[in-house]
């Protein structure tokens, strides 16, 4: 009885696992985009990326499935080109929280070892800052964070304000978690934000920042993501589905520095 | 003969017990080696990221300093601690955050830190060599141009201690990898970061294994230069 009980179980199991493996191909299925195809450059403008399916069956509990991103091309590249010079940021990690620039130097991410130059640099404005965060302990002070900020952040940007040197290979991630870099979203681990709320820990806060990235062929675009969870929830918590990326960009396709891009 | 065995045995017996009781301090140091090992110190093992957590509470964890010096800890449970024992150079380092795993250098410019507002000049860059093989301080450009505040998960990036998977809860310390430090007052320091688990086991695989229980190695050079040779 005891062995027909534990079988039955790992039948259910098993079909579970079957039916996660039979959505996250169907998943990728639409992801995939020839690379044979003819690619078509962006004009320099601002672009807005809506719901990009990166890891649907992302948890809390591992890395998801990286997801690959041309800004010149405004289109997503399959893993199997991760070590080619075409695409500028990987949404990588934990619910994708990580973004990684295409760049070979950068140790830890899919793009080491590779051929790319790309580079970020999250930019911090303490003062703006201060409307919506901590600057001190960095956290936010209330949630949810008033949407214009993006807007307000986003057009505040002008120009690459560091030098290329001073622009990053590492990640930009989860702000202050278990290091000293601002990022651009905010892990409440605890759900310390919303104490004694269970659906409030482990929820990710996208924070009005904006992310310069130097694509793999020297072009500058500013980047500021939204949401990873679906549909952009203002106020998002454990019910929300996360991997799916809600982010808006501006790229400067003339090899200036000029961002302030309408 | 037996006399002679036994008045030999009695001082070693005696020995021994000198030896278990300053076991108490959780510090051995080999002769032939200056650094200092720390086995098994006991952060803040009350609290605890989940609930239901028998004997522990579901809080954030208190910050615990520590002294290269001295040895000596403080846990800072509220503002008042935080006013009387991290405003000043007389600690090194402090674990701080999840589990006290975010080891965090003493420096009074860095915002969100422990030391933040404090006179500390503390520094931290990541070698990644075995610490006995790391025989001097990086230059000081190094620091300018890669020091952390501190060290923690390790994401991938490079730029932590340890690896976490969400998987299974478990803290993986990452081996080979050195700390170098300039402590609160400027001197240099190497610092290997062995493990959060009680009684350093080499493997964990129980998420309640006794924890943070913090086991570290650590050589200060007292003398201003970068001389970090330890053996």
């Amino acid at each position: 009885m005891i062995s027909h009980l534990s079988w039955r179980t790992v039948t259910a199991m098993l079909f579970i696992a079957c039916s996660i493996v039979a959505c996250s191909k169907n998943d990728n299925k639409n992801e995939i985009i020839d690379p044979g195809e003819t690619s078509t450059t962006v004009k320099t403008g601002i672009y807005k990326v809506v719901n990009l399916v990166a890891d649907t069956n992302a948890t809390s509990a591992g890395n998801a499935v990286e997801l690959y991103y041309n800004l010149e091309e405004n289109k997503v590249v399959p893993a199997s080109l991760k070590q080619t010079n075409k695409w500028d940021i990987v949404f990588y990690g934990i619910y994708n929280s990580s973004v990684y620039p295409n760049n070979g130097a950068a140790v830890g991410s899919p793009g080491y070892g590779g051929p790319g130059t790309a580079r970020i640099y999250v930019v911090t404005d303490r003062q703006f800052d201060a409307q919506y965060y901590d600057v001190t302990n960095f956290k936010p002070i209330s949630l949810p964070i008033p949407r214009e900020l993006w807007n307000t952040a986003f057009n505040a940007v002008k120009t690459v304000p560091v030098t290329d040197e001073k622009m990053v290979v590492r990640d930009a991630g989860l702000d202050h978690f278990q290091n000293n870099f601002d990022g651009w979203g905010y892990y409440d681990f605890y759900g310390s934000l919303f104490p004694g709320d269970p659906k409030k820990t482990h929820v990710v806060y996208a924070l009005p920042r904006v992310i310069i990235v130097k694509t793999v062929k020297g072009h500058y675009a500013k980047v500021i993501i939204e949401n990873i969870y679906k549909d952009n929830p203002e106020n998002p918590n454990r019910d929300n589905k996360p991997g799916y990326v809600t982010f808006r960009y501006a790229i400067q396709m003339d090899g200036s520095k000029n961002l302030d891009i309408q | 003969m037996i006399k002679h065995l036994l008045k030999i045995a009695i001082p070693l017996v005696t020995i021994s017990l000198m030896v278990s009781c300053s076991g108490k301090d959780k510090e051995i140091v080999d002769p032939k080696d200056a650094a200092v090992m720390i086995f098994d110190l006991p952060a803040d093992t009350a609290a605890s990221m989940g609930e239901g957590v028998d004997g522990k509470d579901q809080r954030q964890f208190y910050t615990i300093t520590f002294s290269f010096k001295t040895k000596e800890t403080h846990v800072i449970r509220n503002a008042a601690d935080s006013a009387k024992y991290l405003k000043n150079a007389e600690w090194d380092i402090a674990f701080s955050k999840e589990y006290n795993s975010f080891v965090v250098v003493n420096n009074g410019g860095i915002a969100g830190t422990p030391g933040y507002q404090g006179p500390g000049v503390g520094n931290l860059v990541i070698v990644d060599k075995p610490f006995d093989q790391v025989t001097s301080a990086p230059a000081d450009t190094e620091f300018e141009n890669n020091g952390l505040a501190g060290v923690g998960w390790d994401n991938g990036n490079g730029l932590g201690w340890f690896f976490y998977s969400l998987n299974n809860h478990i803290c993986v310390p990452v081996r080979n990898r050195t700390y170098v430090l300039k402590t609160a007052t400027g001197n240099y320091a190497k610092l290997e970061l062995l493990n959060i688990y009680k009684g350093n086991p080499p493997v964990v695989t129980d998420l309640f294994w006794p924890a943070p229980y913090l086991t570290f190695r650590y050589y200060v050079q007292t003398d201003g230069s970068r001389n970090l040779k330890n053996r």
